[in-house]
């Protein structure tokens, strides 16, 4: 590539690269055997207005950047050549051919994953990633989320995803059909959720929007253990929704941000459809500033809140705030704070949770920290949690419903260890004191080990 | 007849009574065989053995609560013949208990019972569903109405309705399922009524699925029988109910007892409803002493209340 042209400018004489005047007259992509040339000829097209050497080189490794990311191609090569030049032309003209190396028709995966109930899971996906030649994605997934609670064996999969994703422009969009089985312990009742959704992520002004429908049938079922107020809310509902998520993302990394802060809020609108009325939003908010180049300081809240929408509009378990676990509300169980009956917890309609962090590197580390070492990803922290679960009452005034969710504050404090697992998850081991506490939140004094990808 | 240790097992994940095991001693039978011997016997879907004790030793210490609630489909637009049967039969057994219960129609009763099954009773902390786990329950607060009867009569008894168990229950399945004038017209609009589409159809597929494969494991589908041979079914099953009634009041004799419970909710259903097809409330209208004991029932224990349980439901 590059060093080849300089070979092959030494034996003639010293040029100096960097600023020869050239054309790029001709661009060359070789090995598209399924993909459509009008896929990925925007990509290539800035080289063309390319009037150094230098900004050729630069553009051309751009455009292999791009095309890689069209998620196509396994590997593309770049080779910037010579060609001959037309009479009466005194720039150089050259030729840049990129070798372009297409996936498999199918290809497959098996791997290990976190589920969104922040439990580990299996997953089998079957995928097609380039199926009518613009890049649309076919796939075909099996998966088994890890609970001790299930009635299969590990090796029987207990749901599946069929999901079809076109790109266009910069954005893409997407069509999955869905059977999920979740196992909510803290109410203990067993949800099956079987769903169609189709949707589009696109960025707009810097910022990545997704809006879609969901139209989901869940099935709860009661377990023996069940509580009464649980129980009552079983059986079938259909659930149609609009969903709108905006994530302002000014951060270094999701998992261990060392500067900048990341927004998201997302507003749900349920009852186009279906038996499930409700509004609800959610917003989550992080900032991270780095003090001395290794202390960082972190803050982030959560806070959600959900209003039926009509009167006498049957509300669901399964749509309510749960709040408490090793990545949210340390020192409190998972989802076990608040309203309970016989151990049965029973959500809320609104929630706030604070965190604040110090983070620091490992000791006897800090001299060495930041050069790219794996033990970078340790760090110790010390954190402090807050946060309520409120019973919205939309009769009542605003300042008593603020009053209400000043009450009763849960409070915790802590040392621990994080660790940023290849740069898509988190795992914590958190020593915690809980200071305040309600008599039916489950309290976990001590050692508390978490692990997931979101936390606060 | 078998003698009451006899308990049966229900697997959580059958749809089909196959699954269920029936253990007696160290011998292990399929109820589905069973049942099309027609062997009666007493049993309790969805209690264990274990379970049952414990059961028994808790609801014995306590009192019967004054918020115990009996729950069952929608009245109005939900409930089916073989659910409103077993809900009546409840009912009426409470009321000749004399244990106040308030009845409220839920569209969701199906799924609050642990069994599947219904009515779904809560006294206190349990939740019971199903006539025959109810009258244990109650029996185990010292509740019952067949105390008095001698060992004899009590066996009669469970025999008696096992029979209708047997016979009447499948029957009511069959026409509400299998009947395609009565599918189309009333259990599908009925069953599916609390749900947005498409969801009714998808449940009332689901439900009518699982029913058919239940019935065919008692040897009672499509292949096996027809409409007018479950109307002689159900007809050789009055004809057993008319003979031991005979001109009394009650089965046995001047006090009700759980079996005129069952029959009065079986019976009082299936004439008071009418279908596409009437011909099983025409059968059971030929014996005049058993429709003559439904409305001596109704008067004795419902009269005064039926306003009532209309308002609840």
């Amino acid at each position: 590539m590059l060093h080849e042209e300089d070979e092959d400018d030494k034996h003639t004489s010293e040029i100096v690269l960097e600023n020869k005047a050239i054309a790029v007259k001709k661009v060359h992509i070789s090995g598209l055997n399924r993909t459509k040339a009008d896929f990925v000829i925007n990509e290539i097209k800035p080289l063309f207005n390319s009037t150094t050497f230098l900004e050729a080189y630069t553009k051309a490794i751009l455009c292999k950047e791009r095309l890689l990311a069209k998620g196509v191609f396994k590997q593309v090569g770049v080779i910037i050549d010579t060609i001959d030049p037309q009479k009466g032309d005194d720039t150089e003209n050259i030729q840049v051919v990129f070798k372009a190396k297409e996936k498999n028709v199918v290809v497959g995966e098996v791997k290990t994953e976190m589920s969104n109930s922040e439990k580990p899971r299996w997953v089998m996906r079957i995928l097609s990633p380039n199926i009518w030649g613009r890049g649309e994605t076919l796939s075909a997934s099996v998966s088994h989320t890890l609970s001790s609670h299930t009635q299969k064996h590990i090796y029987e999969p207990t749901d599946f995803q069929f999901a079809l994703n076109k790109p266009y422009g910069k954005g893409n969009i997407q069509a999955t059909m869905f059977k999920e089985m979740q196992h909510c312990l803290w109410s203990s009742y067993n949800e099956t959720t079987r769903g169609i959704a189709v949707g589009t992520t696109f960025p707009l002004l810097g910022n990545n929007h997704e809006i879609s429908w969901n139209c989901n049938w869940r099935e709860l079922m009661a377990s023996r253990s069940s509580a009464f107020a649980v129980r009552q809310q079983m059986g079938h509902s259909l659930k149609s929704s609009i969903n709108h998520t905006l994530v302002v993302d000014r951060s270094d990394d999701y998992i261990l941000p060392s500067s900048g802060f990341y927004f998201k809020m997302h507003e749900e609108l349920a009852g186009l459809g279906g038996d499930v009325r409700f509004v609800k939003e959610f917003i989550e908010c992080h900032l991270a500033t780095t003090l001395f180049k290794r202390i960082t300081v972190s803050l982030g809240i959560n806070c959600g809140l959900k209003l039926p929408l009509g009167k006498d509009t049957k509300q669901h378990i399964n749509d309510n705030f749960f709040i408490g676990g090793p990545l949210t509300l340390r020192g409190f169980e998972v989802n076990s704070v608040g309203k309970q009956e016989a151990g049965s917890y029973l959500g809320s309609t609104a929630f706030w949770v604070l965190g604040g962090h110090v983070y620091t590197p490992l000791p006897f580390y800090w001299s060495r920290f930041g050069h790219g070492s794996w033990l970078d990803n340790f760090r110790i922290h010390g954190f402090l949690n807050a946060g309520n679960l409120i019973d919205l009452d939309v009769k009542k005034t605003a300042k008593s419903n603020v009053t209400n969710a000043l009450t009763d504050i849960r409070f915790t404090c802590g040392l621990g260890l994080v660790y940023r697992f290849m740069r898509s998850a988190r795992l914590e081991l958190n020593f915690c004191f809980p200071i305040r506490a309600a008599k039916t939140d489950k309290v976990c004094d001590g050692i508390q080990f978490g692990i997931g990808v979101s936390s606060i | 007849m078998c003698p009451q240790t006899i308990t049966f097992y229900s697997n959580k994940c059958s749809k089909s009574s196959s699954c269920l095991d029936l253990h007696i001693g160290n011998y292990r039978i399929y109820t589905s065989e069973l049942i099309r011997q027609k062997v009666c016997c007493t049993f309790c879907v969805g209690m264990t053995l274990l379970q049952d004790a414990v059961l028994g030793q808790m609801a014995a210490s306590e009192t019967w609560p004054d918020d115990a609630a009996l729950f069952k489909p929608d009245q109005e637009n939900q409930i089916l013949i073989n659910e409103n049967a077993a809900s009546l039969a409840v009912q009426a057994f409470l009321r000749m208990c004399d244990l106040n219960i308030k009845v409220e129609g839920r569209s969701n009763a199906e799924f609050m019972s642990p069994s599947g099954k219904l009515p779904v009773l809560l006294c206190g902390k349990f939740v019971i569903s199903e006539p025959i786990p109810i009258f244990q329950f109650v029996q185990q607060k010292g509740i019952t109405l067949s105390e008095d009867l001698s060992e004899n009569d009590q066996q009669d008894m469970k025999a008696y309705i096992q029979l209708i168990n047997n016979t009447l229950i499948p029957a009511e399945l069959f026409i509400m399922w299998l009947h395609r004038d009565t599918l189309k017209q009333v259990t599908w609009k009925r069953y599916g009524h609390p749900y947005p589409w498409p969801l009714n159809h998808i449940l009332c597929f689901r439900k009518r699925h699982s029913t058919i494969s239940y019935l065919n494991a008692i040897g009672w589908g499509t292949n096996n029988q027809s409409l007018t041979t479950i109307d002689e079914e159900v007809r050789n099953c009055c004809a057993a109910l008319s003979q031991k009634l005979a001109d009394k009041k009650y089965f046995f004799g001047s006090k009700p007892t759980e079996l005129d419970a069952m029959v009065y909710g079986h019976l009082y259903t299936i004439i008071t409803t009418s279908l596409p097809d009437n011909r099983l409330a025409k059968t059971i209208q030929q014996f005049g002493n058993l429709v003559a004991f439904c409305q001596n029932i109704d008067r004795d224990f419902f009269a005064n209340c039926n306003e009532n349980s209309e308002v609840d439901s």
